[in-house]
C-alpha cells in the first residue's frame, strides 16, 4: 500500500522568485494490485509525484509511506523501498547500463547481491514476459525504441518489485508497440499483483486502467474511474487535457439520439456493443449477405463517385506542380558510418518528388530513414550515390554550392534544446541573421516579425532566458529561429513528439497558420499519421529506406493492412470506422476527421433505415 | 558534410565473433597490460620489428578491416609529427649527440636525436594500438568483469575498485553519446548558417568552442538522468553493499595458452632488445 500524506514538494530555492512547488498538498492512497493512470499537461507535478513514490525525491513537508516505510527515513528502509518500487522513465537511453540484453536485465539483481543461479532464473523470467529471448545476446545500441522500453521494464520486473512506475514510457514509441506494451504491463498486473501506476498523455491509453488520477499545478483534480473522469471532458480541456475520440464521438452521437450508449463511451467495443440493440441491425446484415464476398475495402471505397472526382482533382494539381519541385529524388542510397564494421544502410533506392509551395508528411516507423531524408533535404550530407535535384540542380555537381541549400531550407529538429544555442531569447532568434551579416536594423525587424508569428510578443520575450522556457515556447523559439532566416521551405523533424494534448494542438495550429504564406513548402516527418492527416497535401510512407507509397491523406488511409505491417497507426478516426465497418458495411473508412466520421455514422444509419 | 562518428573510433566494440573476442577478458587485459609495458621497456629497432610481426598476426587473427584500425590513428597522428618535430629540434645534449647533422642557436638536429625520437614515436604507436585492441575486441561488461577481477586484491588495501570500474564503464558509455551530441549541435549550427569547414584554424576553433556550453549542459542532464536511473535500480553505495555478477569468469586452455604465448614473445623480445645491434 501506499499512503501520500499531505506531501508538498519544491525543487530547488536558490531561483528568485522561488519557483512554485511541482507538487503540493497531495493525499493519495493506493491499495496493492491497483491499476493506475496519471494525466495532465507538462508540468503538472505528475513526473515529480512517481519519482517521490521511488524515493528517487523526497518531500519538503509531509510523509510518504511505502508498505509502512517512510520514503525519507534513509539507511535500510531506503533500499527496502527501491528494491519493491521499480520506475520506467521516458527515454530508455537514459536508464539502460549495460551494453547487451541479457546483462542490463540482470544489472538489477546483480546489485541486489543475490546469488548467481538467482539471477539467472530472474533475467530468464524477465526475457520471457517481455519477449525478449531472442535478443538476449543482442547490443542495445542495435534495438528500436520500442524494443529498448521492453528491456526496460524487463530490467525492473527481474528484481520483482510490488509496485510498478511508469514516467510516460510511450512517449518515444508509437501506435501497436505501445499498445502492446501497455497490455502486457497490466497482464503482468493481474498475474503477479504488482501495482502499475502509469503516466501518459494520450488520452486513448487511460481507459483501460481502474482508476485515473488528473494532476494540474501540482495538485490533484479528479480521482476516479475513467468513466468518471471523462464524463468532465470541458474541465479537462480547460487543463490542457482532452477526452478520447471515441467518447467525444460518443457524445455527439447522444446528441444526435444513440439513447443505446452508454453515458462515457470509452473503447470502441462499446459504442459497437450499443448497436446490435438497434432494431435495425437485422437490415444491416442482410445487406451485408447482399455484397460481393471478398472485395478489399480499398476497392469499395474507390467505388463512392464523390471520392474519385476529389481524388483525381488533386492528383491533377499535384501533378502540376511536379514541374516546379523543390526537390527530387531518384535511386538515392545513402550509408552511415560507412566504412566502418557499423555501417548501415538508411537510403536503400529513394525516389520521392517534394513539390513546391506544397505540405508534404514523410511518415515511417523508426530506422525508415526520415532523419537521414532531412538531413538530405538540409544539405546536411550528401547523396552516396543516386541524383537529388534542388531547384532543378544537380546537388552532386562541383558547381552547386551547398549553401544554397542550407539558405533556402530552414529545420525545427526533433529536440528544440538543441537548437537554441544563446542564452535569450532575442539574441538565439537572431544567430541566423547575424551569422548571415544582415544589417542590425533589419535584424532586429527579422526578429520581432518571426517571434510574433509563432505567438510570442517580441517585447516580453526578446530578453528572457531560453532556459527558463517551457517545453512549448522553446519550441516556438526555434521555429522563430528558422523563420528570421527568411526560409522558402521549413523542415519540422517530429514536432510533437512529448508535447501534452494541448501544446500539440497549440503546434498543429501555428504549422497550419505557416502553410497559408505564399509559397513557403513545408516538410513534415511524423511516425504516425495522427498529426499529418489534416495537415499534409502529399503524404510519402517510408520503410527501411525506400518509400512504400505516396498519395493524398485519403489515398493513403486506403492502405490499412500495409500501414499495419509498418506499425504505423491509423488517425482515431479512421480507426474507429474500419471497427464500425463489420457492422455497418456501408460506412467509408478512409474519414479524415471526426466531423467526416459523424456524418457518415449518420449516413450509414439513414442507407440502413431506407431499405426497411 | 557532417559525420563526425564516422571517424570517432576509439572505445568501440566490434562483435565479430572473432576468436579475440571470445578469450577470458582478464587475459585480454593483463596481455595489453604486458605488452604495454614491453613497448615501453624496449628500445631496439629489431625488438620492434618483433612487435610489429606480433600485431600482424593479432590484426589478422581480429577479423577487423585493416583501414578501419588506421582510421583511428588519423587524429592521433598530428599530434605525433608535431612532437617528433619539436623533440629532434630541442632534445639536444653535447655529451649524448655526437653527430650533429644541423644545428641553429637553440635549435639542433642530431642523428642520434632522430633516431630515438623516432623510437619514442614507434612506442606510442604500439601503445596505442594495443590499447585500441583491447577496446574492439573486449565488450564493456566484460571491460568491467574482468578489471574487477584482475584488481580486486587492491580492494583490500582500500582501493574502490568496484565504483572505479563503473565510473570508468560509464565514461567509455558517454563516448560515442557524446560524439552523436557534437554532431546533433553542428547539424543545428549548420542548418542556421555557421559553417564549420571555412575560416582559418583559429576561426573553426572558436566555432568548435560554442558548441562546448550546450555540449556540458546536455552531457550533465544525462548523467544527472543515468545515475538516478542507477539509483532506483538500488545500485550505490552503503555499508555492507555487494554486487553479485550474473556471468562467471572460466579460464578456458586457449586462455591460458594465449597468456603463455604473449608471456613468451614478451622474454624473447626483451632478450632480442639485449642482444640485437641495433
Amino acid at each position: 500500500m501506499l499512503e501520500i500524506q499531505d506531501v508538498t514538494f519544491s525543487y530547488g530555492t536558490s531561483e528568485e522568485p522561488p519557483a512554485p512547488p511541482a507538487v503540493r498538498d497531495v493525499n493519495l492512497g493506493i491499495d496493492s494490485g491497483e491499476t493506475i493512470a496519471i494525466i495532465g499537461q507538462n508540468g503538472s507535478g505528475k513526473s515529480t509525484l512517481v519519482k517521490l513514490l521511488a524515493a528517487i525525491l523526497k518531500p519538503t513537508h509531509g510523509t510518504i509511506l511505502v508498505d509502512d516505510l517512510r520514503t525519507d527515513a534513509g539507511g535500510e528502509a531506503l533500499w527496502t523501498i527501491r528494491q519493491h518500487v521499480g520506475i520506467v522513465f521516458q527515454n530508455p537511453d537514459d536508464q539502460l547500463v549495460a551494453n547487451t540484453v541479457i546483462d542490463d536485465i540482470a544489472f538489477g539483481p546483480e546489485n541486489l547481491g543475490l546469488p548467481r543461479f538467482e539471477i539467472e532464473e530472474r533475467v530468464q523470467e524477465a526475457m520471457s514476459l517481455l519477449d525478449l529471448e531472442s535478443y538476449a545476446q543482442m547490443a542495445i545500441s542495435e534495438l528500436s525504441v520500442g524494443q529498448k522500453q521492453r528491456v526496460a521494464v524487463a530490467g525492473i520486473l527481474a528484481m520483482r518489485p510490488r509496485y510498478l512506475l511508469l514516467d510516460e514510457p510511450t512517449t518515444m514509441i508509437s501506435g501497436h508497440t505501445a499498445k502492446q506494451l501497455l497490455d502486457t504491463v497490466r497482464r503482468l498486473a493481474s498475474e503477479r499483483d504488482i501495482t502499475v501506476i502509469h503516466i501518459t498523455h494520450f488520452m486513448h491509453e487511460v481507459s483501460a486502467f481502474k482508476r485515473v488520477i488528473v494532476m494540474d499545478e501540482g495538485r490533484i483534480l479528479m480521482d476516479g474511474t475513467p468513466a468518471d473522469v471523462f464524463a468532465r471532458a470541458d474541465e479537462l480541456r480547460s487543463v490542457g487535457l482532452d477526452v478520447p475520440m471515441v467518447t467525444r464521438l460518443g457524445q455527439r452521437l447522444r446528441v444526435q439520439g444513440w439513447a443505446e450508449l452508454p453515458q462515457v463511451v470509452l473503447s470502441i467495443e462499446e459504442l459497437k456493443e450499443a448497436e446490435p440493440h438497434h432494431p435495425l441491425d437485422s437490415v444491416w446484415q442482410g445487406l451485408e449477405a447482399g455484397r460481393p464476398q471478398g472485395s478489399s475495402l480499398h476497392l469499395e471505397n474507390k467505388s463512392t463517385p464523390t471520392r474519385d472526382v476529389e481524388t483525381t482533382l488533386v492528383a491533377g494539381s499535384l501533378e502540376d506542380s511536379f514541374a516546379r519541385s523543390l526537390f527530387e529524388l531518384r535511386d538515392v542510397h545513402y550509408t552511415h558510418l560507412r566504412g566502418t564494421p557499423f555501417a548501415i544502410e538508411a537510403l536503400h533506392g529513394l525516389s520521392l518528388s517534394i513539390p513546391e509551395g506544397q505540405t508534404v508528411a514523410l511518415v515511417g516507423p523508426t530506422k525508415s530513414g526520415k532523419s537521414t531524408l532531412v538531413d538530405l533535404l538540409a544539405g546536411l550530407i550528401k547523396p552516396a550515390s543516386g541524383t537529388l535535384l534542388f531547384e532543378g540542380a544537380d546537388v552532386s555537381t562541383t558547381a552547386f554550392a551547398i549553401e544554397r541549400i542550407r539558405t533556402t531550407v530552414g529545420v525545427v529538429f526533433q529536440s528544440p534544446e538543441s537548437q537554441i544555442f544563446e542564452d535569450t531569447v532575442g539574441k538565439d532568434v537572431s544567430f541566423g541573421p547575424r551569422y548571415k551579416k544582415v544589417p542590425l536594423a533589419e535584424s532586429r525587424r527579422l526578429v520581432q516579425e518571426s517571434l510574433e508569428a509563432v505567438g510570442l510578443p517580441y517585447e516580453d520575450f526578446r530578453t528572457r532566458y531560453t532556459y527558463a522556457l517551457s517545453g512549448g515556447q522553446k519550441r516556438r523559439v526555434a521555429i522563430a529561429g528558422v523563420l528570421a532566416l527568411q526560409p522558402k521551405a521549413i523542415i519540422f523533424d517530429e514536432p510533437t513528439a512529448g508535447l501534452d494534448p494541448r501544446g500539440r494542438r497549440e503546434l498543429l495550429e501555428l504549422i497550419e497558420k505557416l502553410k497559408e504564406r505564399n509559397n513557403l513548402s513545408i516538410v513534415y516527418t511524423s511516425s504516425s499519421l495522427a498529426d499529418v492527416i489534416g495537415l499534409a497535401d502529399l503524404i510519402y510512407v517510408l520503410d527501411q529506406g525506400r518509400m512504400v507509397f505516396g498519395g493524398t491523406p485519403r489515398e493513403i488511409l486506403a492502405h490499412v493492412s500495409e500501414l499495419a505491417a509498418l506499425d504505423i497507426a491509423l488517425p482515431e478516426p479512421a480507426q474507429i470506422a474500419l471497427a464500425l465497418h463489420e457492422i455497418m458495411p456501408t460506412i467509408r473508412t478512409d474519414v479524415l476527421s471526426l466531423e467526416e466520421l459523424e456524418s457518415e455514422i449518420e449516413k450509414a444509419k439513414t442507407k440502413a433505415t431506407k431499405p426497411a | 558534410m557532417i559525420e563526425l562518428s564516422r571517424n570517432v573510433t576509439f572505445g568501440q566494440y566490434i562483435n565479430n565473433g572473432s576468436a579475440i573476442t571470445s578469450m577470458d577478458p582478464r587475459v585480454k587485459i593483463a596481455s595489453a597490460i604486458l605488452l604495454i609495458t614491453l613497448v615501453s621497456f624496449i628500445g631496439s629497432f629489431a625488438a620492434f620489428a618483433l612487435c610489429l610481426l606480433f600485431c600482424i598476426n593479432l590484426q589478422w587473427a581480429s577479423h577487423i578491416s585493416v583501414p578501419y584500425v588506421l582510421r583511428s590513428f588519423k587524429p592521433i597522428m598530428i599530434f605525433l609529427i608535431i612532437i617528433y618535430v619539436i623533440e629532434v629540434l630541442f632534445y639536444y645534449s653535447p655529451t649524448q649527440h655526437t653527430t650533429l647533422i644541423w644545428q641553429w642557436g637553440i635549435f639542433a638536429v642530431s642523428w642520434e636525436g632522430i633516431i630515438r625520437s623516432a623510437a619514442t614515436i614507434v612506442r606510442v604507436l604500439f601503445l596505442y594500438y594495443f590499447a585500441s585492441m583491447l577496446m574492439f575486441t573486449t565488450s564493456l561488461v566484460d571491460l568491467t568483469d574482468g578489471s574487477e577481477a584482475l584488481f580486486s586484491p587492491l580492494q583490500r588495501i582500500g582501493v574502490p575498485v568496484n565504483a572505479l570500474v563503473m565510473v570508468l564503464v560509464i565514461a567509455f558509455k558517454f563516448v560515442p553519446i557524446l560524439v552523436a551530441e557534437v554532431e546533433r549541435l553542428m547539424k543545428a549550427q549548420a542548418a542556421r548558417g555557421v559553417r564549420f569547414d571555412k575560416g582559418n584554424i583559429f576561426r573553426r576553433s572558436i566555432k568548435f568552442a560554442s558548441l562546448l556550453v550546450p555540449l556540458f549542459l546536455s552531457g550533465f542532464r544525462r548523467a544527472e538522468m543515468l545515475s538516478m536511473a542507477m539509483e532506483a535500480r538500488c545500485y550505490g553505495s552503503h555499508r555492507g553493499w555487494r554486487r553479485s555478477k550474473r556471468r562467471e569468469l572460466r579460464l578456458k586452455r586457449y586462455d591460458v595458452l594465449a597468456l603463455s604465448l604473449v608471456i613468451v614473445f614478451c622474454i624473447v623480445t626483451v632478450v632480442v632488445n639485449f642482444v640485437a645491434p641495433f
